[in-house]
This record gives C-alpha cells, structure tokens and sequence, in this order.
C-alpha cells in the first residue's frame, strides 16, 4: 500500500438523498502538513473529515488514508478526532474519561501528560457535566490525543473557547502538529486557519476553489490593503497593474495592492483632502470573502471545467 | 520441554503472540468499557431510579403490603420472581437499547466508532451493563424478601433465580437494540414505552397467565416474557409445564431475529448524520 500521502483522494464525490456534497474532489495530504479546512456551511468540509474519519463511504473515486482504506483499524489507531459533537457521558470525571480512552491505544499518552497538554490539571476529578463549555472542549480534545495520533482531525476545536484558552489550544496544536503529525482542521474562524494552517483549503458547493499557503492567497488580492475615505473616481485605479482589487462603499474606499507606495502617492495626488488613510497587510479574511465572491466561484468554475 | 521453548522451536510463537496479545486487548479494553458503563449508569439518578427503582417498589407493593390471603407463601415467591423478570426487561430494554440509541443521537456512538476500540466492545460492554444490573435488582429483591418475609426459597433457588434473571435480560437488549436503530434516537425510548407495558401484561408477571383470555393467551405464547418469565417460575414448580428448550429456542430466535435486524439499521443509519 502506498503510504506517500497521509491522505489520498482521487475525483472523490459524495452525495447524501440527491444533494451533492463533495464533486470530482481530489486532494493529497503529505505526512506534518497542516491543511485547514474553510468555506461555508454546508460546502463540504464536514463530508470530507467524516469520509477521512471511515464514517461515510464515496460514492466514487478512490480515498485511502495512510495507504488503506479509511476506518481501518490500523487508520484509527494511527488518528485523533475531535467532532463538532461528541456526546461525552456527563457523570464520568476527566480522568475517567481519559483513562478509559487510553485502553484503545497501544501506546498511549499517559494520562498526566494528556491533563498537561490539554490544560485540564485540577479537573481530573471534576465530572463532565461540571465542567465549562470550554473545559470540555479542552478533555474532547484531550481524547482526540491519547493515542498519540500521526494525524489529528479537529472539527472546530476552539469553539467556545475563551480567548486566554483559544490561544493556548493554537499554540498546543501548532507545537504537536507539523513534521510528523498532520493536521486537518476545519474552522469558521480565519485567525486560527492563519494561526494554524500551512496549507489552505476553501471549499465551496463540494469543490474546493483555492489550495494555497495563506501567503499566497493574501498576494491573490494583494498583499497589502490601502483603505481611506475619499469620493474619487475608482475607474483611474482600474489601469493600475498592482492594483488587484477595489472596493468603494459610500466614500470608503479599499484597495488591495502589490506595492503600496506608488499606489498611495497616486491615491494622494488624485485627493489630497482625503480622510482615515490606513495601510496595513491584506489579511486572509479579505482573501477569504474575495474568494467566495460570486463572480470569483463562477470564474473559478469556468476554469476548472 | 517448556511451551514457551517448544513453541519457539516450532516457530509457533509468531502465530501464537499477536492473536495472544490481541485477545488480551480486546480483554483489557471490555473490562474497562463495562466498568465505565456501570459506573456511569449507577451515577444516572434517572437511570438508577427508575430501572433499579421501579421493580423494587412494585415487589413492596405488592409482594409484600398486599395481603393476598391463603396464597401467601406463593404469592411471596411469585412476586419475588415476577418483579426479578420485570427488572430484567427493564434493564434490557431501556438500560441498554434507549441508551443505545441516545447515545447515537448524541454522538458518543460516533466517536467510540471513529477510535480504535472494536465497536462490538461497546455493545458487549452495554450487555454486560444490563445483565449487571439485572443481578442487582434481583439481589436487592431477594435480600429484602428475605429480611422481611419468611420466604421459601432455597438458595439454589435464588441464585438459579439470579441466573436465569440476568440471561433473559440478552434478549430484551436485542429488543431494545433493535427499537433503537429501527427509530430515530428522539422517538426510541417512546417506541420502548409503548411495548413495555403490554409485554408485562401478556407475559403473565403482573396479571397471571390463566387469567388472561384465551385469545391473549394465545398471543403471549408468541412473546418473549412468556418464555423468559415461564422459564423463572419453573424454579417454584408453577410454570405451564412446556420444555425448557422451547423457551430456550424462542428467546434464542428473538435474540438473533433483533439482533440482525438491528445490524442491518444501524449498517443503513451509519451512512447518516446521527452515526
């Protein structure tokens, strides 16, 4: 079995009572890279971790996870998942939980070092049902680790999650993750794909539509943003090479370049009374939303056709 | 000649050692699903009290507060056998089957097939919930028949009793396995509600089984508390007198009728979203 790619999709599709989920979907995931999963609800993201996951079944193509087929024993006992939702039983403690979770794995974490890595010290005795929306997020994490995973699937692991506690699971997950350990991480929220990702995916109507490192899906727009609040004709900046994307609602103005400066001048020459200018570096939000624009998709479905 | 040298010599051990170590896995892994599941369902007020409660309360009734007259000393016994079955498809139907199916509803099914562990463990170590508590119960019924009543039972009798309680509670897992995948989570425990009540009815326990009429009669030979419960009262000699191995063969086909059933919902639902 060839075991090159952690994950191994060719022209996948799934379908669930004739809505389609994932369409003519390949993707290979190399051993430590750290791919994070964006788009929209319902565009396919949860379709691809639950066929990764052995869960669902394609309906075409061919998947393999570590060179076998996904849900295979060996698959499992070499992965950590951390589901949207887990139904942990609420009248067991945290350290039972792990403890039981523990005697799945060969060579697990031990069970301080889970408590350690998840933050949970102090809560080994505290039942489930006790605990902050947080703190279970922080033992289903736990869970998703205990077999010392070779690949760790998170679907939306810092949702309610206080800032102090989300930036402390990135920084968990950024120091477990990467050479060894591949990541597949689904999120809403663009700071942790930034934080987290090597590697981008933003899924849309069960295809994916951009593949990149988040640098290089800032640079598609523009790797900086100019933005200022000024009424002049935007037509002038359409001619402009560096300039890569303009926005103009109600005077504010946005503009996504590759070299801000000649830009500014220009901006500046044009209205020297202009208001609020601020230049700062395009962030994967604004990569994000461009993206999924619908003029964007459309384009980006003409191509790929 | 040590097995150890011997099995080496013959290159045996490199058979031998994996499904060894595999076996004590699969072992290790049981006993601490089935421990886990005792511990969790005995901390479930709602599951304590009214699987573990509800037996209980109906033996106090009416095993012993109701004054049932010359029939005393039988009444005692069938109480004590009759509230010991009802505890068993208790325990089975809604310990292990709506739980079961809460617990897909919830997700934790999901994730338990998503880890290594081998999903027949789960179930096993649910079953095992189940009979566990079935053998409580029944304990706890005897135990008070005993402080309170001079009840005659021997105790090859009751620890009989404790054995056929707690195997009659497989196939009313299966029951409830099966009403569990074959509705949706939200709606099995209301599906197990509603075939609780009229398999008590039926099967003879609350309401002796030649009181019935004759055409229920004849429907109850055809369910499983008839067998199950017919099965215990053999223990006091006040069974209808049909061969054990007809009880046996039903509560067999029940079991392996649910239990395929079950198999081929849960193989259908695992395509969907509640896993």
């Amino acid at each position: 079995m060839n075991e090159e790619f952690v994950v191994d999709a060719m022209n996948i599709a799934k379908s669930y009572n004739n809505i389609t989920a994932l369409t003519d979907f390949s993707l290979q995931v190399s051993r430590g890279q750290r791919c994070v999963l964006l788009g929209p609800n319902g565009a396919g993201k949860s379709t691809f971790l639950n066929l990764v996951l052995g869960v669902l079944s394609v309906d075409q193509g061919s998947l393999t996870v570590f060179g076998k087929t996904p849900g295979h024993i060996s698959v499992r006992r070499r992965t950590g998942s951390m589901l949207q939702i887990s139904g942990i039983p609420s009248t067991l403690t945290v350290r039972e939980h792990l403890k039981l979770f523990r005697t799945y794995y060969h060579q697990p974490f031990s069970t301080d070092e889970l408590v350690h890595i998840a933050r949970l010290e102090g809560l080994e005795r505290r039942t489930f049902g006790s605990l902050s929306g947080g703190q279970q997020q922080r033992l289903n994490f736990a869970l998703a680790l205990c077999g010392n995973p070779k690949l760790l699937i998170l679907d939306e692991p810092s949702t309610s999650h206080d800032v102090e506690t989300r930036l402390a699971l990135w920084d968990e997950v950024d120091q477990l993750t990467g050479t060894e350990r591949t990541l597949l991480l689904a999120t809403h929220n663009l700071q942790e794909a930034e934080k987290l990702g090597d590697r981008i995916l933003i899924f849309h109507n069960g295809r994916v539509i951009a593949d990149s490192s988040p640098e290089k899906l800032r640079s598609m727009i523009g790797t900086t943003e100019i933005s200022a609040q000024t009424n002049v004709n935007v037509e002038v900046f359409e001619s402009n090479q560096q300039v890569k994307r303009i926005e103009h609602v109600n005077s504010h103005l946005k503009l996504y370049v590759t070299e801000a400066e000649s830009t500014v001048s220009q901006l500046l020459q044009l209205d020297p009374n202009l208001k609020n200018l601020a230049v700062q570096p395009a962030s994967l939000q604004d990569a994000y939303l461009h993206l999924l624009a619908p003029t964007q998709v459309d384009e980006h479905y003409r191509t790929s056709v | 000649m040590p097995i150890y040298t011997y099995l080496h010599q013959h290159k045996l051990m490199s058979t031998i050692a994996p499904v060894f170590e595999q076996s004590s896995h699969f072992c290790r892994v049981l006993l601490a699903e089935s421990y886990t599941e005792f511990l969790k369902c005995l901390r479930t007020p709602a599951f304590a009290s009214a699987i573990l409660g509800f037996p209980v309360i109906v033996y106090l009734f009416c095993g012993l507060v109701i004054d049932w007259g010359e029939t005393i000393e039988r009444s005692h016994q069938f109480w004590i056998i009759a509230t010991s079955s009802i505890g068993a498809i208790g325990t089975g139907m809604f310990g292990f089957g709506v739980y079961v199916a809460n617990e897909r509803g919830q997700g934790w099914l999901l994730l338990k097939r998503v880890s290594p562990m081998p999903i027949i463990v789960y179930f096993l170590a649910k079953a095992l919930m189940a009979v566990a508590f079935s053998i409580l119960i029944s304990c706890i019924i005897l135990a008070i028949g005993h402080a309170f009543v001079s009840l005659q039972l021997s105790l090859v009798q009751s620890a009989l009793l404790v054995v056929v309680v707690s195997l009659s509670t497989i196939p009313y897992c299966m029951i409830g396995l099966l009403c569990g995948f074959m509705t949706g989570p939200n709606t099995a425990h209301a599906v197990v509600n509603v075939l609780y009540l009229p398999l008590l009815l039926l099967g003879g326990i609350i309401i002796p089984f030649d009181v019935l009429p004759k055409f229920v009669q004849s429907i109850a030979l055809f369910t499983p508390v008839f067998h199950s419960s017919q099965l215990a009262f053999k223990l006091i000699d006040t069974s209808l007198g049909y061969p054990i191995l007809l009880h046996l063969l039903v509560l067999s086909a029940y079991s392996v009728v649910c239990v395929s059933l079950a198999g081929f919902f849960y193989s259908r639902e695992k395509a969907r979203t509640f896993g």
